[in-house]
C-alpha cells in the first residue's frame, strides 16, 4: 500500500510537468500580451516592461526560469497587480477559497446523498419525482443565474444576508449565500449519482438475500445498500472537492468573495502569465492529489480492491 | 462505518481550514467593514462606493486604471487641481508662472504635509517625476512626460544594456529641478499650454524615496484622506488625513468595496449597502421605470467617445484609397436611432471627437446622416478607389463579450440597407483584438477614448496626430498636425480653441473615423448623499471630491 502511494505521488510530478508545459505554450501562443491597453503604451515602455519581467528572453529560457523559480517556491511577479507577487496573491486568497469550497462540499454531501437515497428508496413515487425535479433544476441552472436569483431574493428583497463581502466565522451571515450558490450544482450531481447507484444496488443478489433472510428494512438499507451504493459516489467526490476548494470564478465574482477563484478567468484576459500558471498548477495538483486520495480510500471502503 | 469516519475526517479538515483562515479575518475590526443586511444604513458620515475590482496598483507612478485612480484621487494631491467646472485651480502649488517663451513653468508650493507629518517639498516632485520617467519603472503613463526636456532621451535607453548608474545619471538630465524647497521648475522642449493639466494627474503627485504602496500599513498619503485598511480583493477604508491642509474634509470614512459583477453591484446598492451605484446597460430600462430608483438617477456628460475607425494603414485598402467611401460609410449611420436602441438612450450623438464639457467642443454636424448622399458617395467612392462592389469584402472588428455586438449589428444592418453590401462582423477577445489592431487592423474597427485631462490636446493630438500610438487608423494629415502644434503654443485658451477647432474641421473633412456617441453617466445616488461633486472628468461619479461629501440622517 505504502509502495503504491509513493509510486502514485511520484507520478504526479510528470503529470504536473506536462500540464505546465502545455499551459505555458498555449498561454504564450495566444495573441496579445500583458501590456495591451486600449490606451496604448509607448513602444519604449513595452520594451522596458519586457526587459523588467524577462519577457524578451527566448520562450524556452522563460519556461526554464519559471520552473526553476517554482521549484524554489517563487511563483514570480504579477504583471497586473504590480506591487504584489503571485505568492502573495495566492496566499492571500487560498484560505478563503478553500474555506468556502469545504463548506460547499460538506453541504453538498450532507444534502445530496440523502436526497439520492430517498429518491431511490421511493423509486417512481412522489419523493423520487420531487428529488429528481430538484436535481434536474440544480444541474440545469447555470450558477450565475442561481447566484443572482439568490442575491436578489435573499439580499435585496428580504435583506437577510449581505450582498457582498466575506468575513468567515467572524460574520457567518456573509458565508450563507456563496456556500448555497456554490453547492447547488454538486448537490444535484451527488443526488443523481447516489440515486442511480442505489437503484443498481437494489437489484443485487446480496440485497435480495438480506431481504429474504428477513432482516429489518433499516439495516438492509444502511448496512447493505447505502454502504455499497456510495462506492461509486466517492469517485466523483475527489474531483468535486478539487473543483470546490480551488474556487469558482462565478460565485466569487458575484458575491465578492476575496478568494483566488476570480483569477482563473481574469488572469487569462489580462495575460498575467505568472498568475495563469499558478492557478493552473494549483488546480492540476488538487485534482491529482484528490484522485489519489479517492483511490486510496477505495482500498478501505471496497474490500474487493487491494493495491500492491 | 467507513462513512462516518471519513465524514469525521472531512469535518476535521474543514475545522483546520477554518482555523487557518480565521486569523486574517479576525484582524479586521469586526462589524465595521461588512454592512449587516438587516441593519438600517448608518447615519454617521460614511460614504460607501464600489470600485469594481482590486486596484492593480495604488502606487501613483504605476496606476493606469479607473479603480486605482478612484482611490488615488482621495489619497494623493497634485500640483494643480480642478474646481467643479474643471477649471484648473491651485493644488499643492499656490500658483505658477510660465516663462515668456512658454518652455519653463515655475510652481510655487504651498504648505502641505504628508499623512505621516513630513513636509511636502519641491524635491518630492523632482523625485516623483524622475521616477515616472525612469525606464526601470516602465510606467504606463510615463508618456505624459514627453514634453519635458530630456524625457525622450531617457526613454530611449536600452535597459537591457544600460547600468543602473548610467540610468541614474540620465535621470538627472530630466528638466525638473527644485531651486528651493518651495519652488519646483519644469523645462519643456516646446511651449505646451496644456502642460499644466499634466500637473493635475495622479501620476505627478509628490512622493519620497522609500514609500511603499502595496498595503495599508505604511501607506503615506498626500491627499485629503489616508488609507487605514486594505483587505485585498475585499475592501479599502479611507479616513481623513489629519495633516491635510486643503479644503475641509467633511466625510469621516470612505469604504470602497470591490464588487466585480455589475449586477451584484446594483443589488448591493438596492440593498442599501452602497451609497453610489452603477447601472449595467441592460438594467437601465428597469431603473427608468421604477418610481423610487428613477428619482435617484444622476445623469451628466462624461468626457469620452465611442467611435469606429477606418483602416488607412494598408495603402491598398478601400478606405485608404477613397475618402468618399469613408464619408459614405459615415453618412449611412443613423446615430440617434443607434443610441436610442443600443445604448438604452443614454449618451449624446457625437459628430466630432472633442466632447461637450471640454473646451473646443463643436456642435457642427460635419458629416450628417443622409442615406441618399451616402449612396452617391459610395458609388463615386468605388470609382475613386478603382474597385467594384465585389472587391470590397469588408470586415468590421470589435472586442467580444463587452456589449458591443448589438452596436456592430446595427451598423452592419445600416450599411446593408444603404449599399446592399454585406460587412462581416468579427468579434475577438480583448487581447487578441488589440494585437490585431496593431498589426493588421480590420477595415472598420470599434474603439473608445476617455479623457485623462479636460483639454482638447488629449482628444486630438493623442488620437489623430500622425505619430500618436493611439492613432489606430494610421490617419496622417500634416496640416492637422501643424495646427495642433500651433494650438499647443498659444497661451490664451480662446486662441487655442480656435486652432483646435480648425484641426478638428480638417480632420472631419477627411473622415478617418465615425464618431458615434459621447459618454453620459447614469449613476444612482442615495438621497442622503449630499455635496457630491460630479464632474465630466470623473470615470466614477464624484471621485475628484469624495472628501467633501456629507451624509444626511436617514
Amino acid at each position: 500500500m505504502l509502495g503504491y502511494i509513493i509510486r502514485r505521488v511520484l507520478w504526479i510530478i510528470p503529470v504536473l510537468f506536462v500540464v505546465s508545459l502545455i499551459t505555458f505554450s498555449l498561454m504564450h501562443a495566444a495573441p496579445g500580451g500583458p501590456w495591451d491597453r486600449e490606451k496604448k503604451l509607448s513602444a519604449s515602455t513595452i520594451a522596458h516592461l519586457n526587459e523588467k519581467y524577462g519577457l524578451s528572453d527566448p520562450i524556452h529560457i522563460q519556461y526554464l526560469s519559471w520552473v526553476g523559480n517554482m521549484v524554489r517556491g517563487d511563483l514570480g511577479p504579477s504583471y497586473k497587480y504590480i506591487d504584489r507577487s503571485v505568492n502573495d496573491i495566492v496566499a492571500d486568497g487560498i484560505g478563503t477559497t478553500a474555506h468556502l469550497g469545504i463548506m460547499a462540499f460538506l453541504l453538498s454531501v450532507i444534502l445530496g446523498i440523502p436526497l439520492g437515497v430517498i429518491a431511490a428508496l421511493r423509486h417512481n413515487k412522489i419523493p423520487d419525482y420531487l428529488a429528481t425535479f430538484v436535481s434536474v433544476i440544480g444541474i440545469a441552472t447555470p450558477s450565475f443565474v442561481a447566484a443572482i436569483l439568490l442575491l436578489v431574493f435573499f439580499s435585496v428583497t428580504l435583506r437577510w444576508f449581505p450582498t457582498h463581502g466575506w468575513d468567515g466565522w467572524a460574520e457567518p451571515d456573509t458565508m450563507v449565500l456563496p456556500t448555497i450558490a456554490l453547492s447547488l450544482f454538486p448537490i444535484a450531481q451527488i443526488a443523481r449519482f447516489t440515486r442511480a447507484s442505489m437503484l443498481e444496488v437494489t437489484r443485487k443478489d446480496y440485497v435480495r438475500t438480506a431481504q429474504s433472510k428477513g432482516l429489518r428494512e433499516r439495516s438492509i438499507v444502511v448496512v447493505h445498500m447505502i454502504r455499497n451504493a456510495l462506492i461509486p459516489v466517492v469517485t466523483i467526490l475527489g474531483p468535486l472537492l478539487a473543483f470546490l476548494i480551488t474556487g469558482s470564478f462565478i460565485i466569487e465574482t458575484i458575491f465578492s468573495v476575496p478568494g483566488i477563484g476570480r483569477y482563473y478567468v481574469t488572469s487569462i484576459g489580462q495575460r498575467d502569465y505568472g498568475v495563469i500558471m499558478a492557478m493552473t498548477m494549483l488546480y492540476a495538483a488538487a485534482i491529482a492529489v484528490l484522485n489519489l486520495v479517492v483511490d486510496v480510500l477505495y482500498a478501505y471502503i471496497d474490500p474487493r480492491i487491494r493495491y500492491s | 462505518m467507513w462513512f462516518k469516519k471519513s465524514m469525521g475526517a472531512l469535518v476535521a479538515l474543514g475545522l483546520v481550514l477554518a482555523a487557518c483562515t480565521s486569523p486574517s479575518s479576525s484582524t479586521e475590526p469586526s462589524g465595521s467593514t461588512q454592512p449587516s443586511a438587516s441593519q438600517a444604513p448608518p447615519a454617521e458620515q460614511v460614504l460607501r462606493v464600489d470600485i469594481g475590482n482590486e486596484p492593480p496598483s495604488l502606487d501613483p507612478t504605476q496606476a493606469t486604471d479607473s479603480a486605482s485612480i478612484q482611490v488615488l484621487r482621495s489619497t494623493t494631491f497634485p500640483l494643480a487641481y480642478f474646481d467643479e467646472e474643471l477649471s484648473v485651480t491651485p493644488g499643492i502649488a499656490d500658483d505658477w508662472d510660465v516663462s515668456a517663451d512658454g518652455t519653463e513653468i515655475t510652481f510655487h508650493l504651498g504648505d502641505y504635509k504628508y499623512s505621516n507629518g513630513e513636509d511636502i517639498v519641491a524635491d518630492d516632485f523632482v523625485y516623483s517625476w524622475q521616477r515616472l520617467s525612469d525606464p526601470r519603472e516602465a510606467a504606463g503613463y510615463s508618456y505624459v512626460m514627453a514634453d519635458v526636456v530630456g524625457f525622450n532621451e531617457i526613454s530611449a535607453i536600452d535597459t537591457a544594456t544600460a547600468t543602473d548608474a548610467e540610468i541614474d545619471a540620465a535621470l538627472q538630465t530630466l528638466g525638473v529641478s527644485a531651486p528651493d524647497p518651495k519652488t519646483f521648475v519644469v523645462k519643456l522642449t516646446h511651449a505646451a499650454s496644456y502642460f499644466v493639466y499634466i500637473a493635475t494627474l495622479w501620476v505627478t503627485v509628490p512622493q519620497k524615496a522609500g514609500m511603499t504602496w502595496g498595503e495599508a500599513d505604511g501607506y503615506v498619503s498626500s491627499g485629503p484622506m489616508v488609507m487605514t485598511e486594505w483587505n485585498h480583493n475585499s475592501n479599502i477604508v479611507l479616513e481623513p488625513n489629519t495633516n491635510w491642509n486643503g479644503d475641509e474634509v467633511k466625510i469621516a470614512r470612505i469604504e470602497f468595496s470591490m464588487i466585480d459583477d455589475p449586477a451584484a453591484s446594483l443589488a448591493a446598492y438596492e440593498a442599501d449597502e452602497l451609497d453610489i451605484g452603477g447601472v449595467p446597460t441592460q438594467e437601465i430600462p428597469r431603473i427608468q421605470d421604477d418610481p423610487e430608483l428613477s428619482a435617484q438617477v444622476l445623469e451628466g456628460a462624461v468626457l469620452s467617445i465611442y467611435y469606429f475607425g477606418f483602416d488607412m494603414k494598408d495603402p491598398n485598402g478601400p478606405f485608404a484609397k477613397s475618402k468618399l467611401l469613408r464619408r459614405a460609410f459615415s453618412e449611412a449611420i443613423d446615430k440617434e436611432t443607434m443610441i436610442a436602441t443600443t445604448f438604452s438612450g443614454i449618451g449624446l450623438v457625437a459628430n466630432s471627437l472633442v466632447p461637450p464639457g471640454m473646451p473646443g467642443y463643436q456642435a457642427d454636424e460635419f458629416i450628417p446622416y443622409n442615406v441618399a448622399q451616402a449612396q452617391a458617395d459610395f458609388a463615386a467612392g468605388l470609382v475613386e478607389a478603382g474597385l467594384t462592389e465585389a472587391d470590397l469584402n469588408l470586415q468590421v472588428g470589435y472586442n467580444s463579450g463587452s456589449n458591443h455586438e448589438d452596436k456592430v449589428d446595427f451598423l452592419v444592418e445600416q450599411w446593408r440597407t444603404a449599399f446592399g453590401v454585406e460587412v462581416e462582423a468579427v468579434g475577438l477577445e480583448w487581447g487578441a483584438y488589440l494585437t490585431r489592431l496593431n498589426e493588421d487592423p480590420f477595415d472598420i474597427f470599434r474603439l473608445g477614448w476617455g479623457a485623462d485631462y479636460p483639454h482638447p490636446n488629449n482628444f486630438l493630438t493623442d488620437l489623430i496626430s500622425c505619430a500618436s500610438g493611439n492613432n489606430n487608423m494610421a490617419y496622417c494629415n500634416p496640416d492637422v498636425d501643424a495646427l495642433l502644434l500651433q494650438a499647443a503654443v498659444k497661451k490664451d485658451l480662446g486662441e487655442q480653441v480656435a486652432l483646435y477647432n480648425q484641426a478638428q474641421e480638417l480632420m472631419m473633412a477627411d473622415a478617418p473615423l465615425i464618431p458615434l456617441r459621447f459618454g453620459q453617466r447614469f449613476t444612482l445616488i442615495k438621497p442622503w448623499v449630499q455635496n457630491l461633486v460630479p464632474t465630466s472628468q470623473d470615470s466614477s461619479t464624484g471621485e475628484l471630491f469624495y472628501y467633501k461629501v456629507t451624509i444626511a440622517s436617514h
